[in-house]
């Protein structure tokens, strides 16, 4: 039963949930969208724990809200939905609080400075020091613009699916990538290479 | 081999998507879906925001909704409480008909005339530690510190009267009565003081003698207006 089950696809696991409140389709689906998730939500916003808890969030709206799934759209889309609306409210969150401390000008300064002077190309290599200023960089692009370059780029997501989970038109997610990518680019050059 | 999602309006940003395509996937914690069943299974559905975000709101929202309420209500039944605080001779004059001598039932049926008149008796006893020697001018401020000192001890007696002409000038202790109160002698053993229209207000002593006085005429000037608003006061009720 359990082998049948993991060979189904999500949208016909999430039909059998509906159906036979069937916990183990439940638990697969989990075990499938739990890391694409993590990902997506941890390139958004930035912080490890609070990802985790969003994604676990995001899964238990997932078995509450069940039966609001409608099969004609893809379930990937669905659930990331579900996860970036709870990921942006997180934002608004902390924009609230003046939290992020990340929005400061100084920092962004300092990671053109720190690539000029500190992170010579040969340090930079580093995979762990390169992922952490990349991401610094990914935190200063503008939240609308972020997601969907998160989206692209980074879960390889088509337009068409980015622009179901965002709720844009499709020119919109166009337009709104390519800023991002804009943004970023500024923001990256100088750990480039020449 | 991967499929290229990518056209060539895209290759000008080659190198940021190429940078973050390299990045490392972030997985979820290995407990994640064990810590996720355990919630389910103990009904922890709301998120712990969403929860303190409710009772946030519930603690704002109720006691501002009581506080509302109760100001509404206060408004409501017992009218406007400014008016009582500016008009403290009504309050006065209800405790003053409760005390002393003549304890009439019906108080508030009685004439403003009939109540203005007993409200410029004077008070009695107990002024015998406190008497002062010089019956002149001092003598309203002396009786305006007697009562002070024990407001609740006023008591009306009909026959004391002061000229107020000569409280103001320093000659006398005797009060005319204004506007139908009948000349009322003084009793030599009185020691009460006049009544009904000074606000006992502990920056009334520090006034000079001929301040006081002008306040205790400003004061018996404004009966007339007081009246009226006594009966429409009646008027409301009924």
């Amino acid at each position: 039963m359990e082998k049948k089950l993991s060979d189904l696809t999500d949208e016909d696991l999430i039909k059998e949930f509906q159906d036979s409140n069937t916990l183990e389709a439940y638990e697969i689906l989990v075990k499938r969208y739990k890391d694409p998730l993590m990902n997506f939500v941890y390139r958004f916003i930035g912080d490890r724990d609070i990802s985790s808890d969003i994604v676990q969030d995001t899964m238990i709206k997932f078995y509450m809200n069940k039966d609001s799934y409608r099969s004609f759209a893809k379930f990937s889309t669905w659930i990331y939905t579900i996860a970036g609306n709870l990921a942006k409210n997180e934002l608004k969150r902390r924009k609230r609080r003046k939290i992020f401390s990340l929005e400061n000008d100084d920092d962004e300064k300092s990671i053109q400075v720190a690539d000029k002077t500190v992170i010579l190309p040969d340090v930079a290599a580093d995979s762990q020091i390169k992922s952490e200023i990349i991401q610094k960089a990914l935190s200063k692009v503008k939240d609308v613009y972020r997601d969907v370059v998160v989206l692209r780029d980074i879960q390889e997501l088509s337009y068409e699916e980015i622009a179901e989970i965002t709720g844009l038109s499709l020119g919109t997610v166009k337009s709104r990538i390519n800023r991002g990518r804009s943004q970023l680019q500024k923001l990256l050059k100088h750990i480039y290479k020449e | 081999m991967k499929k290229n999602i990518y056209n060539f309006n895209e290759e000008k940003f080659t190198n940021v998507i190429e940078t973050l395509k390299e990045l490392p996937k972030v997985n979820a914690p290995d407990d994640f879906e064990f810590n996720l069943m355990l919630k389910i299974q103990n009904g922890q559905f709301e998120t712990e925001k969403e929860e303190k975000r409710q009772s946030k709101l519930l603690w704002i929202l109720t006691p501002a909704a009581l506080v509302v309420t109760t100001v509404i209500l206060f408004i409501v039944f017992t009218g406007t409480p400014i008016n009582n605080q500016l008009n403290p001779i009504r309050e006065r004059g209800d405790i003053y008909s409760s005390l002393g001598g003549n304890s009439e039932p019906n108080v508030k049926k009685e004439s403003y005339a009939q109540k203005t008149v007993r409200e410029r008796s004077f008070v009695a006893d107990k002024s015998a530690k406190i008497q002062n020697e010089d019956n002149s001018l001092d003598e309203n401020g002396f009786l305006y510190q007697q009562y002070l000192a024990d407001p609740l001890s006023a008591v009306y007696k009909s026959n004391n009267s002061y000229k107020l002409d000569n409280l103001i000038n320093g000659k006398g202790s005797d009060l005319q009565g204004i506007r139908g109160a009948t000349n009322v002698k003084k009793e030599e053993q009185s020691n009460g003081y006049f009544m009904g229209d000074i606000f006992p207000e502990k920056s009334y002593i520090k006034k000079s003698p001929v301040n006081d006085k002008k306040a205790v005429i400003d004061s018996l000037k404004n009966l007339d207006s007081r009246n009226d608003t006594l009966k429409l006061k009646k008027n409301t009720k009924r």
